[in-house]
C-alpha cells in the first residue's frame, strides 16, 4: 500500500521528466552528431559539426558575448543589489513605500518591458536619445555592436535588480541587530560595520545568489531576441539566440544542437559547483 | 545639522533609485495616452491626453503586419497561464510531499533530477522540444506550451513546497492516521490548508512565468488563432512604421494582470519564495 502511494506521488514528475526533458535532450545530443536539415532525415557525420563550430566566427563571438553579458550583468547587478539592500535595511520614513515602488520592474512582464526599452532607445525618436542630444552628447542605438551590448546589459540590470535586492535584504534582516549595537558602542562607524560585520555574514548568501543568477542569465533568450534579434550582422548573439537562429530560422538543426551540446558541459560544471556550495 | 544631511542623502538616493526603476514604466503609460501628433515629441510631460489607442486595441481585430485579434491572444494567454498553474501545482504538491514525508529507494535520484531541470536553461532545450512535440503530434496546440511551462516550473515549486510541508509538525499527521485517515485525506484535509500562503505564492510564480513565456510560444504556436499576447506584441516590431501608441497601450493591458496578481500576493511571495532561497 505504501509503495502504491509513493508511486502515485512521485510518478507524475518522473513521467514528465522522461517525456519532456530526457527524450528531447537525447534528440539534441543525437542531432549534434548528424547533418540534420529541417524536413530531411539526419545523416551521421561524427564530430564534423563541432569542427565547423570551432572555426565559426559567429559561434565564437556568441560565446564571448555570453561571457560578457553574464560576467558584467550578474556582477554589476549583484554589487548594486548588495548596496541597495544595505540602504533599505536602515530606518527611514517611507522605506516600505519606496521599496514597494522600486520592486515594480520585477513583476513587470518581460516582453512589455523589453518593448519599452526598444522604444526608449529608438535612434531617431527615443526619449533617451532626445535627452542625450539635448545635453550635447552623442546618440546611442541598437544598431551598433557596443551600444547594443550596453543596452542589453542595462536592461538586464534594470529588470533583475529588484529581485536580488530583496533577496539580499532578506539575508541582511537575519543578522541579529545586537551585533551592530555592540559595534556602535565600541565606536565603529557604518563603513567599518559594513566591512567587518555585514560582509562576512552575507558572503555565503551572496555567493549562492551569484551562482543562481549566473545559471538563469546564461540561458536568457528574450532580451537579445527582442532588442536586436542578434543583429547588427549577427554580432550580438548569445549562445541561446544563435542556436535558435540556426535551428528555427535557418533550419539547420544539426549545427543548432551542436552549439548547445558544446556549451552544456559548462552548465554541468556550474551544477557541480552549485551542489558543492548548497551542500545538497 | 548632521541629521539633515543624512536625511538629504537618503532621500536623494531614494529618488535616483525610483527614477531608474520607474521611468520606463512611466514612459510606457505616457506613450499610450499621447495624441498621435505628440507621439514623436519626446517631452517628459504632456497636457492633452487621449484614449484612442486603447479604443483601437479594444475594437480588435487590428491589422499590423498581419491581422491579429487582441481578445483571442488574451484568451490564449489566460488558458496557458491557468492550465500551467493547475497542472504544475498539482504535480509539485505531490512531488513536494513525496520528498518531504516519504522514504523510497530512488529519493536522491529524483531530487537530483528535479535539481537538474531547475538548472537547465529552457532555451537550451527549445529546438529539440519542438521536434519531440511534433513527433507526438502536439505541436501548434496550447497544450504543448502548458507542458513546457509545467516541467520547467515544477522543480522550484516542489522545492518550496517541500520546505513548507517539512515545517509542519509530524505529530499532527500521526494523530490523523490514528483516527483512520489515509495519505490523500491527510494531504487534502490537513497539509494543504495549513500551507495556503505558500500555495498562493507558488501559484503566482507559475502564473507570472507562463504569462511571460515567449520562446516556446514562438516555436510551438504557428497558427495565429493560437497566438499569445507576447507574440501579439512582438508582431508590431516587424512593421515598417511601428505604431508606438497602440503598441504601448497593448503593453499596458498585458502588464496589468501579473501586476495585480503580484501586489495582492506580495506578502506571501516575499515570505514564501525569497525566504526559501535565503535558507539555502
Amino acid at each position: 500500500m505504501e509503495k502504491l502511494y509513493t508511486f502515485l506521488f512521485i510518478f507524475p514528475f518522473i513521467f514528465l521528466f522522461i517525456l519532456l526533458i530526457i527524450y528531447p535532450l537525447s534528440i539534441e545530443i543525437y542531432y549534434s552528431f548528424t547533418e540534420k536539415k529541417a524536413g530531411l532525415e539526419p545523416i551521421f557525420i561524427g564530430l564534423k559539426n563541432f569542427v565547423y563550430l570551432f572555426f565559426n566566427k559567429d559561434y565564437i563571438r556568441s560565446f564571448f558575448n555570453t561571457m560578457l553579458f553574464v560576467g558584467l550583468g550578474v556582477n554589476i547587478k549583484l554589487i548594486i543589489a548588495l548596496l541597495l539592500a544595505n540602504f533599505f535595511n536602515s530606518n527611514f520614513k517611507f522605506n516600505r513605500i519606496i521599496r514597494g515602488l522600486f520592486i515594480l520592474p520585477w513583476p513587470l512582464p518581460i516582453i512589455s518591458s523589453l518593448i519599452i526599452f526598444y522604444w526608449m532607445f529608438d535612434y531617431d525618436w527615443g526619449v533617451v536619445n532626445y535627452i542625450l542630444s539635448s545635453l550635447g552628447l552623442p546618440k546611442i542605438g541598437l544598431g551598433r555592436y557596443n551600444e547594443a551590448m550596453f543596452i542589453i546589459i542595462l536592461y538586464h540590470i534594470w529588470k533583475n535588480l529588484p529581485f536580488w535586492t530583496i533577496t539580499l535584504l532578506a539575508g541582511l534582516q537575519r543578522i541579529p541587530i545586537e551585533i551592530y549595537e555592540a559595534a556602535r558602542i565600541d565606536g565603529s562607524d557604518s563603513l567599518k560595520m559594513f566591512r567587518y560585520i555585514t560582509l562576512p555574514l552575507i558572503k555565503n548568501l551572496y555567493l549562492v545568489c551569484t551562482i543562481l543568477s549566473t545559471i538563469w542569465t546564461l540561458g536568457d533568450f528574450n532580451t537579445v531576441w527582442v532588442l536586436t534579434k542578434g543583429g547588427p550582422a549577427d554580432s550580438t548573439h548569445l549562445i541561446s539566440t544563435l542556436a535558435f537562429r540556426y535551428g528555427f530560422e535557418l533550419g539547420d538543426l544539426g549545427i543548432s544542437s551542436a552549439m548547445i551540446v558544446f556549451a552544456l558541459p559548462m552548465i554541468i560544471a556550474l551544477i557541480l559547483i552549485l551542489l558543492k556550495f548548497l551542500k545538497i | 545639522m548632521n541629521k539633515y544631511i543624512k536625511n538629504f542623502v537618503i532621500y536623494f538616493i531614494a529618488i535616483i533609485i525610483l527614477l531608474f526603476s520607474l521611468f520606463p514604466v512611466y514612459w510606457m503609460i505616457l506613450t499610450s495616452i499621447k495624441r498621435y501628433e505628440d507621439l514623436l515629441n519626446p517631452y517628459l510631460f504632456i497636457t492633452k491626453i487621449t484614449f484612442e489607442n486603447y479604443i483601437k486595441i479594444i475594437s480588435s481585430p487590428l491589422t499590423i503586419t498581419t491581422t491579429i485579434n487582441f481578445y483571442r491572444c488574451m484568451t490564449n494567454s489566460i488558458i496557458i497561464a491557468l492550465g500551467s498553474v493547475i497542472l504544475s501545482l498539482s504535480i509539485s504538491i505531490l512531488l513536494g510531499y513525496g520528498l518531504a514525508r516519504m522514504n523510497f529507494k530512488f529519493k536522491r535520484l529524483v531530487s537530483n533530477a528535479s535539481l537538474f531541470v531547475y538548472i537547465l536553461p529552457p532555451s537550451f532545450l527549445a529546438i529539440p522540444f519542438f521536434v519531440h512535440m511534433r513527433m507526438l503530434g502536439l505541436v501548434n496546440s496550447l497544450i504543448s506550451v502548458i507542458l513546457a511551462e509545467t516541467i520547467f516550473t515544477i522543480p522550484f515549486c516542489a522545492w518550496i513546497l517541500r520546505e513548507q510541508f517539512s515545517s509542519i509538525p509530524k505529530e499532527i499527521e500521526e494523530s490523523a492516521y490514528i483516527d483512520g485517515c489515509g495519505r490523500l485525506e491527510v494531504l487534502f484535509r490537513i497539509i494543504l490548508p495549513l500551507s495556503a500562503p505558500t500555495l498562493v505564492a507558488t501559484a503566482t510564480y507559475i502564473f507570472i512565468r507562463a504569462w511571460n513565456e515567449y520562446q516556446y510560444a514562438l516555436l510551438l504556436l504557428y497558427s495565429k488563432d493560437l497566438w499569445t499576447l507576447p507574440l501579439f506584441l512582438t508582431t508590431f516590431l516587424a512593421a515598417d512604421v511601428i505604431p508606438w501608441g497602440i503598441l504601448m497601450a497593448a503593453s499596458v493591458l498585458y502588464t496589468i494582470p501579473p501586476l495585480i496578481f503580484y501586489y495582492v500576493t506580495e506578502r506571501y511571495m516575499i515570505k514564501g519564495l525569497i525566504a526559501g532561497a535565503v535558507k539555502a
